[in-house]
């Protein structure tokens, strides 16, 4: 089920993972879940107050995604870095869309590690949520 | 504006445990398999961290409030965690935050400041685990009450 440094190449692509339709009942879990209770993204009335049109997905929800692509892939505790640029807003109702690709491997103080890019994206209309680069340790036969 | 003499300012050490159910419950909030956290050597999944600050000694909202800044009116632009070893299930995290950097870009009307956040973990056996490091733009204040 794990993946192998010798099976992995540059340019290879990351299975896909599809993620959705996001829930309000969704955003309310994982403010418990993560503890961020920051208003908008749970009370409509709030969010509009700062002048969203509604309530908006925790950006964090939709890296918490990006982290399953890389832990489906590589395996639980396989991530040693992930950064990510949020650039777009999620709302309730939409499905995204996770992705990455392999851009380099290399041996570091004797451990494997492949790094590459990721996004996560919507399903629907395509708009750019995040953006970022990962490295994962893998196991080497 | 911030005032970017909070540039540098550290904020007392903070303790989070890092308990099974926690995990499991994050695990079920972001649709991923909550068997994940069951076993004696689970790691907590890449992002969970986030809880160590909310649910953590540290209280961002009053972190944010300390140097003038209203939580409602942040952005979140950047993340990243640099794991160093494993963080495991009964693990406790003991946190630091810094704030290490405040900047405007831009200018007039379309002038943004942000403000960059480092924290830096070590786990119960004095052992450094993970770096995070989390920009966030401050919005012009507008108004947002609960």
């Amino acid at each position: 089920m794990t993946i192998h440094f010798d099976d992995v190449n540059e340019g290879d692509e990351l299975p896909e993972l599809s993620k959705g339709p996001i829930t309000e009942t969704q955003l309310v879990r994982y403010s418990g879940a993560s503890g961020d209770f920051n208003p908008i993204h749970t009370v409509p009335r709030v969010a509009q107050s700062v002048g969203l049109d509604g309530i908006i997905a925790h950006g964090m929800l939709t890296m918490a995604f990006a982290g399953q692509l890389l832990t489906d892939w590589a395996g639980d505790g396989s991530v040693r870095r992930i950064k990510v640029r949020f650039s777009g807003m999620t709302s309730p109702g939409e499905t995204v869309i996770c992705r990455g690709k392999v851009s380099q491997k290399s041996v570091e103080d004797g451990k494997h590690i492949v790094s590459g890019r990721l996004t996560v994206k919507g399903a629907e209309d395509g708009s750019l949520k995040l953006k970022g680069d990962f490295s994962v340790m893998v196991p080497k036969r | 504006m911030v005032d970017p003499a909070h540039k540098g300012t550290e904020f007392p050490e903070f303790e989070y445990k890092i308990e099974r159910g926690k995990v499991r419950e994050f695990l079920l909030a972001i649709g991923d398999d909550e068997n994940k956290a069951l076993g004696e050597h689970a790691v907590i999944p890449p992002t969970f961290p986030t809880a160590f600050i909310f649910w953590g000694a540290l209280n961002l909202e009053d972190v944010l409030d300390s140097i003038g800044v209203k939580i409602w009116n942040v952005l979140h632009a950047e993340q990243e965690y640099e794991y160093l070893e494993p963080i495991h299930v009964g693990d406790t995290m003991i946190g630091r935050l810094r704030i290490a950097d405040i900047y405007t870009r831009g200018a007039g009307s379309s002038l943004l400041e942000f403000v960059e956040l480092l924290f830096e973990y070590k786990n119960q056996s004095d052992q450094s685990v993970l770096r995070e490091r989390n920009l966030i733009i401050v919005r012009e204040a507008n108004g947002g009450t609960e």
